[in-house]
């Protein structure tokens, strides 16, 4: 395992009475890139502005490229690159202005500048003031400049915002190159499974302020789809075929007929082309005519992560927290 | 360390590269030169409402005929001395010094004085007549003084006369023709010259009088006073300085003399007015830090590795270097604005003090700088309030709002606490001890007079507990909340 820039224990957060993060743990480890997936108001900015040092939290420990934020925190963030919401610049100063601003505390070099413009695609715009720039080029001088001092932990919260497909991409293979060729470690939160999938290694599930597991991708796309398939079979008596299939024990999973044509089962996923082929074997060889097998669109992976967050049976009414 | 001045660097830059410093910056020097040019103006208005479009020798025409009609007491000397100012274009007002002299040839019965002033009826001295008349004309002053001199000298034989006075006018006239000094010539030297000697007759009044008990402290103070003014006047002439400066003078006497036409006076007036100058002061500091925050430019200013007391402190350190860029400004544009509109004249000014009897000079300009940079003091701290202000509720408007008040009702504060509510515990409070000028030199319209008692270093204290404050106020705002 490589080593874990990004350390959180037990992190507690109240705003008020109020109880944001609740005993969050969790690590980024440099060459991967991490996933920080919740939706709206689950504490992810939170925590990410813990662990920049924006937020003070009431318990736990926050230990960056092995440093504690509390205790050395100049140490700690030296190693740190990062977007906290919104990309916000001078607007009264150029990209390029912007930038030297931050290379100078970071003393780093015209050079590395100019490097990382080029990395963001943004060397034509770089001498215009940043008032004028987009969203999307907001975001890329923003990511040029967390990117500048080489930091070992790159923190980005929903970075995707206000960039088009095309951007989105480009970030994405900028992200899994930093991680896994120059062995930084990233941190992207975001709202979006569809986006984390595409982009992460692992990822931190957190929901109402709890973390609600934290998995591989693979696991997680695994474990979010349903363990079973559904397959609509269409003859022509539903109820007749039906019989011919009733020592077909389909267990857990079930049959049944829905209106007069239509059989509809649901089948291991794992066996479904054994099962297949033997109801329809069945059904043909009882004498009834066999028109489709077609598989029902199965659950959205979107869908499928709200499920989940559900489950964690958390929710806030008015500020209370059930 | 590096870091820090990378910080001072960056707060620099932002703060140069926004275009409302910029218009601050230019608003302020045009500023400082209008109120130049208001106060020039004002300096100079004296000759114009005097004059104004009205011929005083028709109107001296008409009191002859006057004269001639009604014939009363001495209307025939008076007649003659009208003929005289008409023939010569003698004016009665503009500070003629042919009008005193024609007065004793055609008048006489007073003791003169080469400034024009006279005493009453302290001689019965003959008008000198024609002869001496034609002396004027002739500007032959020198045969007048000696005249002059030799009527008093008899005067004062003959009858008994106040000696002091008449001593006193005649050390004048000897004076003028022991050193050469014309009446021709409005200089400066005159009035040295008169206040010279009436500071010396001061002195010997007030030692001829013994004061005990309550009054003494007054008595000894007016006998030092007087000591040093005749002690200053006597310096004035033996080296030459024909222009003295010094605070609160000029603008009680403000129509006085054209001595005072020059930039001193414009200065002069300039620093009274430097407690409002803050405001520019202020609308930047105001901005420093809530700036940040109103535009979110904070979350990036600290993710910087840098402890949040020095971003603060690198903050401060570019306000006060504002501040001082401002004040240097300001003043350069104000002296040459003020220089050129009064011909840079009396350049070699002098501001004279008495310490222990003897006479010190300081050169105009220096004087003045420590007066400016004292009322520096009251820009460092109100400007001081508004950046804690803006560090604290993160809001530039409040912040530079409740600090442009106190810099203008701090005085009505005071004045209420002061004469309304009677109370005197005002004397704790910054307004009374924010201007430095004013408590060493006296409030003025500007500015809260100092109240009894109240000492420098009082005030300095006051003024430290004040800024120890703020500074408490600003590090709190900005460290100890989160963002
Ligand atoms: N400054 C704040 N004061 C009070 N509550 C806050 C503050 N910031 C965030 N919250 C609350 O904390 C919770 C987590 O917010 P946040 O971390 O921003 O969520 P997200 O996962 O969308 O980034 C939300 O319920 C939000 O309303
Ligand atoms: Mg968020």
């Amino acid at each position: 395992m490589n080593q874990a820039v990004l350390q959180i224990r037990g992190l507690n957060k109240h705003f008020g009475n109020r109880h944001v993060l609740k005993n969050v743990s969790f690590e980024t480890y440099a060459g991967e890139v991490f996933g920080f997936l919740g939706p709206n108001g689950a504490g992810k900015t939170t925590t990410i502005k813990i662990a920049v040092g924006h937020l003070f939290y009431d318990e736990g420990e926050v230990l960056i490229n092995g440093f504690d934020l509390n205790k050395n925190f100049e140490r700690a963030l030296e190693s740190v690159g990062g977007i906290v919401e919104n990309p916000e610049l001078y607007g009264h100063m150029t990209g390029m202005q912007n930038l030297r601003q931050y290379a100078r505390i970071r003393g780093v070099g015209q050079e590395r500048i100019d490097e990382v413009v080029r990395l963001v695609g943004m060397e034509n715009r770089v001498k215009e003031k940043l008032k004028r720039y987009s969203l999307g080029m907001r975001q890329r001088i923003g990511l040029a400049m967390a990117l500048l001092n080489r930091p070992k932990l790159l923190i980005l919260d929903e970075p995707t915002n206000g960039l088009d497909p095309a951007g989105i991409r480009e970030l994405r293979d900028i992200l899994k190159k930093l991680a896994h060729e120059e062995k930084v470690g990233v941190m992207v939160s975001s709202h979006l499974m569809s986006e984390m999938e595409l982009m992460c290694d692992r990822v931190g599930i957190i929901s109402n302020g709890v973390l609600i597991d934290v998995k591989t991708v693979e696991d997680l796309i695994a474990s979010v789809r349903s363990p079973f398939m559904t397959y609509r079979i269409k003859t022509d008596n539903a109820q007749a075929a039906m019989e011919t299939l009733h020592d077909i024990n389909l267990t857990p999973g079930n049959k049944t007929v829905v209106g007069t044509d239509i059989i509809e089962l649901k089948i291991e996923a794992e066996r479904a082309e054994e099962f297949i082929k033997a109801i329809t074997q069945r059904i043909v060889m009882g004498g009834y005519v066999l028109f489709s097998v077609t598989p029902v669109e199965e659950m959205s992976l979107e869908d499928a992560f709200i499920e989940l967050t559900k489950k964690a049976g958390h929710y806030i009414e008015g500020g209370q927290i059930i | 360390m590096m870091k820090f001045i990378a910080l001072v660097k960056n707060e620099a830059i932002k703060l140069l590269t926004k275009v409302s410093s910029k218009i601050v910056l230019s608003l302020a020097i045009v500023v400082s030169m209008g109120v130049c040019l208001i106060f020039f103006i004002s300096l100079n208005m004296n000759d114009s409402w005097r004059w104004g479009g009205w011929d005083e020798f028709e109107w001296l025409e008409e009191r002859i005929t006057e004269a001639q009609r009604h014939k009363y007491e001495g209307w025939e000397q008076e007649v003659a001395m009208l003929r005289f100012q008409i023939e010569h274009r003698i004016s009665s007002y503009g500070g003629d010094w042919r009008l005193g002299y024609a007065q004793m040839a055609f008048y006489g019965n007073w003791v003169r004085y080469p400034d024009g002033t006279r005493y009453g009826d302290y001689l019965e001295v003959p008008p000198f007549g024609e002869g001496f008349a034609q002396l004027i004309v002739e500007r032959n002053w020198r045969e007048m003084h000696e005249i002059i001199i030799r009527s008093n000298a008899e005067a004062l034989a003959n009858k008994g006369h106040d000696s002091e006075i008449i001593e006193m006018a005649n050390w004048q006239y000897q004076y003028m023709l022991d050193n050469d000094i014309s009446p021709m010539e409005q200089t400066w030297q005159h009035g040295v010259i008169h206040s010279l000697d009436w500071s010396r007759y001061e002195v010997s009044f007030l030692e001829s009088v013994a004061v005990r008990g309550d009054g003494a402290d007054e008595h000894n103070k007016d006998l030092q006073n007087a000591k040093d003014s005749a002690a200053i006047a006597q310096y004035r002439l033996d080296n030459n300085v024909s222009r003295t400066v010094a605070y609160g003078h000029t603008m009680s006497n403000w129509s006085s003399t054209d001595d005072s036409n020059d930039v001193w006076s414009l200065l002069e007036a300039y620093i009274m007015l430097m407690p409002f100058m803050s405001v520019f002061v202020i609308i930047i500091a105001g901005g420093l830090v809530s700036s940040e925050f109103s535009k979110g430019t904070i979350k990036f200013l600290l993710i910087n590795p840098v402890k949040r007391w020095k971003i603060i402190t690198s903050k401060y350190a570019v306000l006060l270097a504002t501040g001082g860029v401002f004040m240097v400004v300001t003043l350069i544009s104000f002296l040459l604005f003020g220089g050129i509109l009064t011909g840079f004249n009396n350049m070699s000014a002098m501001y004279l003090d008495v310490v222990n009897g003897a006479v010190t000079g300081t050169p105009a300009l220096v004087y003045f700088m420590g007066l400016w940079v004292l009322s520096g003091i009251n820009i460092l701290v109100m400007s001081t309030l508004a950046f804690a202000l803006s560090s604290l509720t993160r809001n530039s408007g409040l912040a530079i709002a409740i600090s442009i008040a106190a810099v203008i009702g701090g005085g009505i504060i005071d004045n209420i606490l002061r004469w309304t509510a009677g109370v005197d515990w005002g004397r704790y409070l910054l307004f009374a001890n924010v201007d430095l000028v004013s408590v060493l030199h006296g409030g003025n319209m500007a500015t809260v007079a100092p109240y009894p008692g109240q000492t420098l270093l009082f005030t300095i204290g006051v003024i430290a507990v004040h800024m120890v404050i703020f500074g408490l106020m600003a590090w709190d705002g900005f460290t100890r909340k989160e963002i």
